[in-house]
């Protein structure tokens, strides 16, 4: 159940809200529901429009990420956790005009359920990319290299090897799922010896980036 | 620099401008940018206005108009800028601005009009043309402005005395002939025809006219020729208008040519239009995806469960895809507005009357229970759905709608019938008028016909007939097989009705009722009631 349920009843007439079971925000706009959301659209295609809130927010950002890409760019995918497969399949599907692009899924993905045909041929172009083992020398190199590392706090060695990976790239982003989550291992010291200040938004995902 | 200084190299701009020496203009502009520089930005942005190129001339006219907000040359040189870029909303606030300041400037009040023409603002179009209008010696942009203005706001007969003086001095311009060939539009499209024919051979790319051209090319039943014409309605040109496709689009291919398809990569339909507009369009999708298996549909939310539970092999998606069709361009052709799908299989009035069948799949189960609900509660012994209001722009709601009014006597003739109101929108006033004199016209709570577009169909189908005039529930209920009574005015009706015949040649069950030029709404209503006892 959404906060927002438990509370709706004790308020008067509360606009833009945003709720999930974590919490509830009053009078906020939210334009990651709307119908010009590719987030949106790319849940709907893989039967996920139930997803966390956090889920959501972390394909709108990745979006917003990459919404001017230059095709000219080479992008490396590095996917270190089977949670981020929706996050990884629209990375591909933004990322297709560009000159390179590669994706690395050392720990595989999560099965996915295609509600069509088009999301099934955007499946099959995924997994045609996939690479299973992560070029750690060639992280970071290349002129136009663009290395976007997605990784979740679930385990503290996962966020170790994507935070290692991070520590090479020139131009990118680390993206850590369920970082804000009360529960989720405490990543501080990797993070201080790496010296960076991962941002942890109110959804719950952490990223820093290089530029 | 002195002020006298100034003005002599103001003087000199001005000067080049008339000679249309651009380069020597923007020297000397640049020479004026040290003492004045919002007047020397001002004049290079229309100098950059001139050369058409618009980025830099906003930048420049932007600035200018932010270091002197009183700085008239900016002002007034930003409404054309927007006319241009076709944001009519911008060149509107600028233009109230420079209007205000000086009312009695030519070219300002010109481009203002062009602006509020697009916003539909007749009545004010009419207000700041008409002092500038000289009847002995008059100029084509305002004549054509309040031609326009005039036979928007349905003053037909000031529009007809406008075009005689239009047509004694401006018999060879293509925008009086174009305006001319609109104004006959409704009332005379045979002869509105041989205008645009007209217009075309002084000006043979108008892409304005061709689209005008188009609506009444498919009033005739001239299909193919007009659906090709329909085309231009997507440009720019022609506006918001036209056929503007969602922003979302920008950099993924328009293909409207059929035969550029590759049937290899995937294909988006993208509706487009009015919701009515879509569902009549949306009645070629099962030829296309015979023809291009690899056929996606892009449509609106409230769209999506109805055209889903329609098209079951069609994979729907929302307009937010648009970036990621932009970006795979190797296995997605690209996309393909409905309205441009029909040059290839509507092209004549037997393709219709071929495919007259029903293709919209109603939600079974709220059928079901909103006529049980309503037959229950009211013991009546028919449902009869009726709306009468319809239209988007202002013009076309003015043409099609009739006010409630004159119903009465299709409720007070079908005592044992619950009339069932299906309209959207307000219906406040209304809904009082009727609760006060008939006891079977019921108003549904609960639902947003707008927003809940599954539900308001579910609700039209439930209804053993209806009755209507020209709006989106005849396209939803009529595309659904539903019983239809379509009333249309005598001041026109949108092209699929054509001009004559009692059956619509897109929907199986749909009679057309046509009220004649000088038949009293009384007379045309006991008809209609007439025939519908009849059935």
């Amino acid at each position: 159940m959404k906060l927002f349920d438990l509370l709706k009843d004790r308020l008067k007439e509360p606009k833009g809200v945003i709720s999930d079971k974590e919490m509830c925000l009053l009078n906020r706009r939210d334009f990651m529901y709307s119908e010009t959301s590719l987030a949106s659209n790319i849940l709907s295609m893989y039967g996920a429009i139930n997803v966390t809130y956090e889920m959501r927010a972390i394909l709108d950002f990745l979006h917003s990420y990459l919404c001017k890409l230059d095709p000219k760019t080479e992008v490396r995918l590095y996917q270190l956790s089977q949670s981020m497969t929706l996050p990884s399949l629209m990375i591909t599907a933004l990322t297709a005009a560009c000159a390179k692009f590669k994706v690395y899924t050392p720990l595989g993905v999560q099965q996915v359920v295609c509600r069509d045909a088009f999301a099934r041929d955007l499946l099959l172009r995924f997994s045609d990319l996939r690479e299973a083992s992560v070029p750690f020398d060639g992280v970071g190199k290349g002129k136009n290299a663009l290395d976007i590392v997605l990784c979740n706090a679930s385990n503290e060695a996962d966020v170790a090897v994507g935070l290692r990976l991070f520590a090479n790239v020139k131009r990118g982003l680390i993206l850590i799922k369920g970082y804000g989550r009360a529960e989720a291992p405490n990543c501080g010291d990797l993070i201080l010896d790496a010296r960076l200040n991962i941002h942890c938004s109110l959804a719950g995902f952490g990223f820093a980036a290089a530029i | 620099m002195n002020e006298q200084e100034l003005k002599q190299i103001a003087k000199q701009i001005d000067q080049a401008l008339t000679a249309n020496k651009l380069g020597q203009a923007r020297k000397l502009a640049m020479t004026l940018i040290p003492a004045n520089r919002s007047a020397g930005l001002a004049y290079l942005g229309l100098i950059a206005l001139r050369e058409d190129k618009l980025d830099e001339a906003e930048r420049v006219l932007l600035e200018a108009y932010s270091l002197n907000n009183s700085q008239t040359l900016a002002l007034a040189n930003l409404i054309p800028l927007y006319v241009k870029r076709r944001d009519f909303k911008k060149a509107v606030a600028y233009g109230e601005q420079a209007y205000a300041r000086v009312p009695k400037n030519k070219s300002i009040v010109i481009n203002y009009a062009s602006a509020l023409l697009q916003e539909q603002q007749y009545q004010k179009v009419i207000e700041i043309l008409e002092p500038l209008f000289d009847a002995n010696q008059p100029n084509a942009s305002i004549l054509s402005g309040l031609i326009s203005a005039y036979r928007s706001a349905f003053n037909y007969d000031k529009a007809i005395e406008l075009l005689a003086i239009a047509d004694e001095h401006f018999a060879d311009h293509p925008d009086i002939a174009r305006l001319k060939a609109d104004t006959f539009a409704e009332s005379d499209p045979v002869a509105a025809l041989r205008s645009f024919e007209r217009a075309l051979e002084i000006k043979p790319n108008n892409i304005a006219t061709r689209w005008n051209m188009s609506l009444v090319q498919l009033r005739l039943g001239r299909f193919k020729d007009g659906w090709i014409n329909y085309d231009n309605g997507l440009k720019d040109e022609v506006g918001k208008i036209g056929r503007p496709l969602p922003k979302l689009f920008k950099d993924v291919p328009v293909i409207l040519d059929l035969d550029k398809l590759d049937k290899e990569k995937w294909t988006f339909a993208v509706c487009e239009q009015g919701i009515g507009d879509q569902v009549l369009f949306l009645g070629v999708l099962p030829q296309l995806h015979a023809d291009f298996p690899k056929l996606a549909l892009i449509c609106e939310r409230r769209m999506a469960p109805i055209l889903g539970r329609s098209f079951p092999k069609i994979p729907i998606y929302e307009y937010g895809i648009g970036p990621m069709l932009a970006s795979n361009q190797i296995w997605i052709n690209g996309i393909v507005p409905i309205g441009s799908m029909q040059k290839e299989y509507r092209s004549s009035r037997g393709a219709y009357l071929e495919h007259r069948q029903a293709y919209l799949v109603p939600h079974p189960k709220k059928v079901e229970k909103y006529r049980e609900i309503l037959l229950n509660k009211t013991g009546g012994r028919k449902l009869i759905g009726f709306s009468w209001k319809g239209g988007f722009w202002e013009r076309s709601q003015k043409t099609k709608t009739l006010e409630i009014e004159l119903w009465d006597p299709l409720f007070a003739g079908h005592p044992d019938c619950v009339f069932v109101c299906l309209q959207y929108g307000d219906t406040t006033k209304e809904k009082a008028y009727l609760a006060a004199k008939f006891k079977n016209v019921r108003f549904i709570d609960g639902i947003d016909f707008k927003k809940d577009l599954d539900s308001w169909h579910a609700l039209a189908c439930a209804c053993d007939e209806i009755v209507s005039v020209s709006t989106a529930l005849v396209h939803f209920a009529g595309a659904s097989g539903t019983k239809i009574h379509l009333l249309l005015s005598e001041k026109g009706a949108p092209f699929i009705w054509q001009l004559e015949g009692a059956e619509a040649i897109c929907y199986p069950n749909v009679s057309i009722y046509r009220k004649q030029v000088g038949e009293t709404a009384s007379d045309f209503f006991n008809s209609v009631a007439e025939s519908m006892r009849a059935l």
